[in-house]
């Protein structure tokens, strides 16, 4: 339904576009049926402690269990119900629901929790403590995925504690496995627990905002995600020993394929997928 | 289900970083992010307030 497509990505760009300035409260009685505003630089903080305190539990080899506690503690210190669900042990999924008057069906709040590994060797500060340095923050799963989770985790807090009225249900879900096992995670949850994340639809990880000299220069919203594509290649040669390699071999054919490849890559440019 | 992927302010600097060496995030696109997600989500979410039906 491309028009609901559509409407979905003005909204939320055209929310942007009107969002309030960064700064302290904007607080509104409410009596004109207008909302309540949050105290940005409150959330602000909050957000970004939660994203460091997130990296600094190692999530690189599964253990997203850790996370979903350390999120689930915050939610049970503010009288919100949620569950963790596991297929396997300590690849915990956190899921947790505020409720609509259901006029309309549910929109998901979703961000993984698991990482990738690191070479920290490499690395200029320790990938798994949080480190702030010259305005930002550093550690894996910074910017994928802890950052959508920390993130949607305080838009959560904020709804609640500010009492939203919703006409719609909101779920919030910290996934394990996405970095390539989600059948503890997403796939987990859409066999055995699809109830309980069910939706009109969802919020993920993907996009990106631009700027440019400080402002907004447009909003990526991404409406779709690449996906692997197997490729065969033959190629036929005089066969030897790997030793003693030849001008002709079939492996020197495919290498020279797969440079001719590369070559034809275009370069990344905005708006090019 | 339709799924929308959003994201924080980042630069091709920041882009590269992911699943590579020193991923880091700006600390004010934390900020600015919240402030836009809160936003969309409300926008879509929440009980909207009655248009008015003044005429004048």
């Amino acid at each position: 339904m491309m028009g609901r497509h559509g409407n979905i990505a003005a909204v939320i760009f055209v929310a942007l576009m009107l969002g309030g300035p960064v700064g302290g409260a904007d607080s509104i009685d409410g009596a004109d049926g207008s909302l309540s505003l949050p105290n940005w630089i409150e959330a602000g903080d909050e957000a970004v402690g939660n994203l460091a305190d997130m990296i600094k539990i190692d999530t690189s080899s599964g253990n997203e269990t850790k996370v979903a506690r350390y999120i689930k503690a915050i939610f049970d210190k503010e009288g919100i119900e949620s569950e963790i669900l596991e297929l396997q042990p300590g690849r915990g999924n956190l899921v947790a629901r505020l409720r609509g008057n259901g006029t309309k069906r549910p929109v998901l709040l979703m961000g993984h929790t698991d990482v990738v590994g690191v070479e920290r060797e490499m690395w200029s500060v320790e990938p798994f403590a949080g480190v702030v340095k010259d305005g930002y923050l550093y550690g894996r799963g910074a910017l994928d995925n802890k950052d959508n989770v920390a993130v949607y985790l305080e838009v959560f807090l904020l709804l609640h504690r500010l009492q939203v009225p919703l006409d719609r249900d909101v779920i919030f879900l910290a996934q394990a496995g996405e970095e390539g096992a989600s059948s503890v995670g997403m796939g987990f949850m859409v066999a055995q627990h699809w109830d309980k994340v069910d939706c009109e639809f969802a919020l993920d990880e993907g996009g990106s905002i631009s700027l440019r000299d400080g402002r907004v220069f447009y909003v990526g919203v991404s409406t779709m995600e690449k996906v692997p594509r197997g490729m065969r290649l033959v190629a036929e040669g005089t066969s030897g020993h790997g030793s003693i390699p030849l001008a002709d071999n079939a492996i020197t054919h495919l290498a020279a394929a797969t440079c001719t490849w590369r070559a034809r890559l275009r370069p990344r440019s905005a708006g090019r997928h | 289900v339709h799924a929308y992927g959003l994201g924080p302010p980042a630069g091709i600097e920041e882009s590269v970083r992911v699943h590579g060496n020193d991923e880091r995030i700006s600390v004010a696109g934390v900020r600015q992010f919240v402030e836009f997600v809160y936003h969309a989500v409300t926008r879509v979410a929440a009980v909207q307030p009655m248009a008015s039906t003044d005429k004048d």
